[in-house]
């Protein structure tokens, strides 16, 4: 019986934290690269709301989620023209589109706002998904799922284990030195960031048409603000930062499962990832100043910045 | 492979980097580039490299005319650049740096292919650099010589060395050097920028003399040092002299200063001049530092403790801490002078401001910003904006990669003031400059001051025992 409970709350969270996964991978890309994307939250809110509008209008999810992608991608493609080609600040455009985008959500949505729509069916997949926990935890959900799954895998695989990935990180680094290097600094800034923000816009359209079906106003709760942070925390990587969008994920589950259990706490359970958040920045900052925790143990832990995350790379 | 510089014009701004200058360089070959700082000597080879793009003239290869230079084409073309800061990857590892942009370029790192190359290059040239080491864990002289293996196994032809040997010690040097004299055996070229006369007159076979942007001759070597020094001045270099008197005045001065546990007691003089000095990577190169930063030094004279906010502190990094690099020199004039008043009166500061450039020599106009400077100017500028009111000036490597007239004019400005304050502390890898200019010596072995006292009671191979750890040849 308590199997069974686990296997199910384990499941839900899984599947309700793929936005988040999705989201907090294609961050991660974009900031090892130098490019912080901060329009995330708009981002989310309109590709939300256009993967659902293009899946309800052709009755093609994956048509929907393409739209998404292509939109997320545009978005993040706008910061980089602005940064890497105009020399302008990329914060102050980051922040700027996401209030633009997130009025423009509301407004272009209106005529799909709490309507019924298309979502990604379960799959069954036979035998597979009775093997003990994974089966219902993993197999037995849908394309998403698995999608964000396997984000996490290949982003910490492309990152760590390849040249390419090596390349990028470096750019994030010291675009100077990468530059030395005959390396293509902004073409390949423009490509990282761009492909972050079309996960991103993946991430937007898992949440209207996946783990809270349809549209409506703010209908990502918020949550891009909290996947930037969980970047930061996650220390920009993918597998960290993977485990924080889970943990944060789980939290909200269990809130909604005790809410008979604890009335009035139930409403606070769900805040804990935020003061959470604030005290493991501020272990990490302490650490590193005052060096209690071993530099080992430090990195392992939580990972550096890259270097010229955020700056402007304009050659002499 | 030669290399023809054809009418090169490069302006930043107001400055003239680089006025019309025309050098041919030939192949297999040491050819040295001197010049004071500011000469535009960096400007010039960094067109090379592709870093700088120029406003008008051309370079030839082999008598051809290369257009569009960019970083990648120079790469292409054989030609790599070792640059004053090593450009590399500080959070990476040094297998990691090493490996990024390299043309042996596989999509999968798994093949060993790039670790026997690293580890061949390593052992011919005997540098003894550890891969798994992360970047940020090397000292800069390490870092050069990964950088040089890197460049070599791309397969430069034509190495620049712009500068670089600032961060080397003197075996580091030697080897780095016994490399490059194997390569132009082999038909390479090298071209070492330089302002270390000692260096161009032992490895370099021809030399291009530059001032004030444009090129004054080219000769081949070897040629007096007094008439370089007087082509690179233009001939009016004037013999500076420098005050060495020692500080005799017994005021009360004790300086406590606290360093890797031990707690040392100096007994200065007022107006006394301080150096440290050590090996690169020893307790030296973070002594003013620590200093200035925390608790660990105190000094009292008879009036008590003498108060921290009037210290003055100037690092070495002079981008990365002493200046802001985007901001101009008025801007740092004016930061610095009206602490305290709000409201900035801007004709005041800027007659100020140039009345500073003047008086300290800076090669530069009121809105150069810091970062267009050459090194020995963003010192100077340092220096002009130390206020009137500091009592104990920090110092660390003053004289770190300048020419020998910014030097001199370095000390002489120092030894000036060193009188109207209470101390004066620097920090050095040159026993000369110690010898020469201090009135007390620290010296530091690893983390530990191993000797401290008067300069009259000790003896420069005294000095040099000390820092080298080789206490046995102080006893003999």
């Amino acid at each position: 019986m308590a199997i069974v409970e686990f296997e199910i709350i384990l499941a839900a969270i899984i599947s309700m934290s793929a936005p988040l996964v999705l989201a907090v991978v294609g961050e991660t890309i974009s900031e090892r690269v130098g490019i912080v994307n901060l329009s995330l939250e708009g981002s989310l809110l309109i590709t939300a709301m256009i993967g659902f509008a293009v899946a309800s209008i052709t009755g093609s999810v994956l048509l929907g989620f393409i739209a998404a992608a292509l939109l997320g991608g545009i978005i993040a493609l706008l910061i980089c023209f602005a940064n890497i080609t105009l020399y302008i600040n990329m914060i102050a455009v980051g922040f700027t589109l996401t209030i633009l985008l997130g009025k423009l959500s509301s407004y272009l949505g209106q005529p799909f706002v709490r309507i019924p729509g298309p979502y990604v069916p379960q799959i069954e997949v036979p035998w597979l998904k009775e093997i003990p926990i994974i089966g219902k935890a993993v197999i037995d959900q849908n394309v998403v799922v698995w999608l964000s799954i396997a984000s996490i895998i290949i982003a910490w695989w492309f990152l760590y284990k390849t040249k390419s990935g090596l390349v990028l990180n470096a750019v994030g680094e010291n675009p100077y030195s990468a530059d030395a290097r005959g390396i293509n600094v902004k073409f390949i800034k423009y490509f990282y960031g761009t492909l972050g923000g079309a996960i991103v816009g993946m991430a937007g359209a898992s949440f209207s048409l996946h783990s809270i079906y349809g549209w409506s106003n703010g209908h990502t709760l918020n949550y891009g603000w909290i996947c930037l942070a969980i970047v930061i925390f996650g220390g920009w990587n993918p597998v960290r930062g993977a485990i924080g969008a889970y943990a944060f994920g789980g939290l909200q589950i269990m809130a909604l499962k005790l809410q008979g259990v604890l009335f009035g706490l139930s409403q606070v359970l769900p805040l804990i990832p935020f003061p959470l958040m604030i005290m493991s920045l501020i272990l990490i900052q302490y650490s590193q100043d005052k060096q209690f925790i071993p530099n080992r143990v430090r990195s392992i832990l939580f990972g550096n910045q890259p270097e010229h995350l955020g700056d402007t790379f304009k050659r002499g | 492979m030669k290399i023809t510089f054809d009418s090169i014009t490069k302006r930043y701004g107001e400055l003239i980097a680089n006025d019309a200058v025309t050098v041919s360089i030939e192949s297999g070959t040491i050819h040295a580039i001197i010049g004071e700082n500011g000469a535009g000597k960096s400007t010039l080879v960094k067109m090379l490299s592709g870093q700088v793009t120029p406003d008008s003239g051309s370079i030839a290869i082999d008598d051809k005319v290369i257009k569009g230079f960019s970083t990648h084409s120079a790469i292409e073309l054989g030609i790599g650049l070792l640059g004053q800061d090593p450009m590399d990857f500080k959070n990476l590892t040094v297998m990691q740096s090493f490996t990024v942009g390299h043309r042996l370029n596989t999509s999968m790192m798994r093949n060993g292919l790039l670790r026997q190359e690293f580890e061949r290059l390593n052992s011919v040239y005997d540098f003894n650099i550890d891969p798994k080491k992360k970047i940020y864990q090397l000292s800069i002289g390490e870092r050069q010589q990964v950088e040089l293996m890197r460049l070599l196994s791309n397969g430069a032809k034509v190495i620049i060395l712009d500068e670089p040997n600032s961060g080397f010690s003197l075996e580091q040097k030697s080897k780095v050097f016994d490399a490059l004299d194997g390569l132009t055996e082999e038909g390479c070229t090298v071209i070492l920028v330089s302002h270390k006369l000692e260096d161009v007159l032992e490895y370099a076979s021809s030399v291009s003399i530059m001032r004030k942007g444009t090129l004054v001759d080219t000769l081949d070597l070897p040629q007096s040092p007094g008439h370089l020094v007087d082509l690179m001045f233009g001939g009016h270099q004037e013999e500076s002299v420098l005050q060495t008197e020692s500080v005799t005045d017994t005021q009360n001065l004790v300086a406590k200063v606290q360093q890797s546990g031990q707690t040392i007691d100096l007994n200065l003089s007022k107006g006394m001049m301080v150096g440290a000095i050590g090996l690169q990577g020893s307790g030296v190169d973070t002594f003013l530092r620590n200093m200035f930063y925390d608790k660990s030094f105190l000094l009292t004279d008879a009036e008590g403790p003498i108060d921290k906010s009037s210290f003055g502190y100037v690092p070495a990094d002079r981008l990365e801490r002493g200046l802001f690099p985007e901001l101009s020199i008025l801007d740092h004039h004016a930061l610095s002078s009206t602490l305290g008043h709000n409201v900035i009166d801007w004709t005041q500061i800027r007659s100020m401001c140039e009345d500073l450039i003047r008086e300290y020599g800076i090669i530069g106009t009121p809105e150069t910003k810091a970062h267009e400077l050459s090194g020995g100017n963003q010192q100077r500028l340092m220096l002009s904006m130390m206020r009137s009111d500091i009592n104990v000036a920090m110092l660390e490597h003053p004289t770190r990669g300048l020419d020998i007239q910014s030097a001199d004019y370095i000390w002489d400005k120092l030894l000036n003031d060193k009188l109207s304050r209470t101390v004066t502390v620097f920090s050095s890898y040159d026993v000369d400059e110690i010898w020469n200019y201090s009135d007390y010596v620290l010296c530091f072995h690893g983390e530990d001051i191993v000797a401290s006292c008067s300069i009259n009671s000790i003896s420069k191979t005294d000095i040099i025992n000390n820092i080298a750890g080789n206490v046995i040849g102080r006893d003999e």
